[in-house]
């Protein structure tokens, strides 16, 4: 037993180094070079009395572009993969990913109809924040009307307000502005971190923050809900509530994600699978873990989109283009653990 | 513990399913419900478990009506021990165990050494303890079964519900299962199970309880209660009762054995 908890903290400590490591030389790539001695002298000058060596000019990337951009992909991954194992654990399904209830789709709605309608960027953000909640919202009130099996009810409703989502999207696109507008929808719609700013950071910082909160507290008892609502019942614990709790949390995390984002896909689906992986299916563990893992990936392949090529790639392509073949790789049963 | 169950009725929607059921069952008694599928031997198990709740009637334990209990607090009297099924994830033995304690943690807390303690105990109490680090997943039907009893005697309740928990199981674990659960009996649980077996309801129950219709046909000690009579009005069928070791055991053997044998004949 020794064994297996430290099994846990043991990958819980090193992805926190290995996310630390990568965070600082994040900093070093990218197209305005700074230098590891550069970026200690100005990460340590916040800290301590420092004659300045650098650049003014340098500060300001460092702090206006390279590190709400680093920041947020962290944040993000860490969100996105968090919800998927959540929204696993929820559903019984390891195949659930963060936009089973329409959270994705619904954001997608929300920023094609704000770009239609020439919002600025935290107009586009907002609105998809906020047609993210609705749609989750929709889904919650008419699977509640659903006699049957609670889980199915959950599902079905989020296809069905998903699609429907997806079909205002297609219309946006069809009676958008060929010449600007479709094409920012699209960009959109395939995910990007570049627009990362220290406001943006921030909002979604408290909107994490505020999911994160609940699912960590409540993790052992997601690990009772997924043997089933009756075994779960009869171990003392209220299934509906916190069901509730943790789909109303994810759904946070994924809403304040996917509003900054784009479309990110993905990472909500295999970061868990790997972290299961490394740590066990106990989500006391798998939560944390997913957590560090989603943000040191998203971090790895964010510094892959703005560094690969000469002009950046949106990150949704390449964490489609990693994620899939990975993803077929953990199916063909190498590695098979636990 | 003593669960008394009275005046008890339950239907889904217009179908009524239980009708004014009584009966009780004392401390340490080993109870069988038999009867025919769809008679409402689940659903009967389910309202003594709290998890249908709109039922008419009263059920309660030591005097104390079970539908005033939180979850958490019938969690401490009475566990559910389903038939071995598959998880969505990968659980250890250990781990499974340990979320039967849940009910005896706080609110935000995860397992500690002391419900670590708890679980090793009850794994030992099974003799399983050597399955303690192993994928719930991986185990045989008859070990996963043993499990989810310590998860139950993890969970601390005296009364131990089980649907049918032989029903997956080969020949070998179906005994060994029934033997554990028997002595469990004997250390003071009180252990109510579903079952399709009449022979294995005679040889371990000390009360049976038949249900017919959605009521209770007959209730009391199987020798009392078992006869040819009854499986034929429980189940339709016509058999003839053999009795072996002083009425210890006893069997139903079809009453158109002679035809079977004929027909073997033929071949």
């Amino acid at each position: 037993m020794r064994k297996k908890y430290n099994t846990g903290t043991k990958c819980l400590i090193f992805l926190i180094t290995a996310l630390s490591i990568t965070v600082f030389f994040s900093f070093l790539v990218g197209k305005y070079a700074i230098s590891a001695h550069e970026t200690m002298g100005i990460l340590g000058s916040k800290i301590l009395p420092m004659k300045q060596y650098w650049t003014n000019q340098m500060e300001t990337v460092f702090f206006q572009i390279r590190l709400p951009r680093i920041l947020m992909s962290v944040l993000v991954g860490g969100a996105l993969a968090t919800a998927g194992a959540c929204y696993q654990g929820v559903f019984q399904n390891p195949m659930a990913a963060p936009d089973i209830l329409g959270a994705s789709t619904g954001a997608a709605f929300g920023a094609a109809l704000a770009i239609l309608m020439h919002g600025s960027k935290v107009m586009i953000t907002a609105s998809a924040f906020f047609f993210s909640i609705l749609s989750v919202i929709l889904v919650l009130i008419f699977s509640k009307k659903s006699m049957g099996s609670k889980i199915l009810a959950f599902v079905l409703s989020g296809m069905m307000i998903g699609s429907l989502f997806s079909a205002g999207t297609s219309f946006i696109k069809l009676v958008a502005d060929p010449s600007d507008q479709l094409p920012s929808i699209t960009y959109w719609l395939m995910g990007s971190l570049a627009g990362s700013t220290s406001q943006s950071v921030k909002f979604v910082f408290w909107i994490m923050l505020a999911g994160w909160i609940p699912i960590y507290l409540v993790r052992w008892k997601m690990n009772l809900l997924t043997l089933g609502d009756e075994e779960a019942q009869t171990m003392g614990i209220k299934i509906n509530r916190i069901r509730i709790v943790i789909i109303v949390a994810a759904t946070l995390l994924t809403a304040a994600a996917v509003s900054v984002s784009g479309i990110i896909g993905w990472v909500g689906l295999i970061i868990p699978h790997l972290a299961r992986r490394m740590v066990g299916g106990n989500f006391r563990y798998l939560i944390p873990c997913s957590m560090l893992l989603g943000g040191w990936f998203l971090l790895l392949v964010d510094n892959l989109s703005r560094n690969l090529l000469t002009s950046e790639i949106p990150i949704g392509i390449l964490t489609a283009l990693v994620g899939a073949p990975f993803f077929l790789y953990l199916l063909s049963g190498r590695g098979e653990k636990v | 513990m003593k669960l008394n169950v009275s005046n008890l009725s339950f239907s889904y929607g217009e179908k009524s399913i239980l009708k004014d059921l009584h009966f009780s069952v004392s401390n340490g008694t080993f109870c069988s419900l038999i009867g025919s599928n769809g008679v409402g031997k689940s659903t009967l198990l389910k309202c003594m478990l709290g998890i249908y709740r709109d039922y008419q009637g009263q059920i309660s334990i030591d005097g104390e009506d079970i539908c005033f209990h939180k979850p958490k607090e019938l969690a401490r009297k009475m566990a559910y021990i389903p038939q071995s099924h598959i998880p969505a994830f990968h659980y250890s033995v250990l781990d499974m165990v340990l979320m039967g304690t849940t009910s005896a943690m706080t609110a935000f807390a995860n397992p500690k050494e002391r419900e670590v303690l708890v679980a090793r105990e009850a794994l030992q109490q099974l003799q399983i303890s050597h399955l303690e680090q192993r994928d719930f997943m991986k185990l045989s039907g008859g070990e996963q079964q043993l499990v989810l009893i310590a998860r139950a005697l993890a969970q601390n309740a005296r009364i131990l519900i089980m649907d049918e928990p032989t029903a997956n199981l080969d020949y070998g674990n179906q005994l060994r299962v029934l033997d554990q659960m028997k002595k469990l009996t004997k250390g003071g649980y009180t252990v109510i199970q579903s079952t399709h077996q009449p022979e294995q309801a005679y040889l371990y129950s000390d009360q049976i309880l038949a249900i017919k219709d959605g009521a209770v046909y007959g209730d009391g000690p199987p020798e009392q209660i078992m006869s040819e009579q009854l499986i034929r009005d429980l189940y339709g069928i016509e058999t003839k009762e053999v009795c072996f070791m002083e009425d210890q055991v006893r069997v139903y053997v079809p009453a158109y054995l002679a035809q079977i044998k004929e027909d073997k004949g033929e071949k």
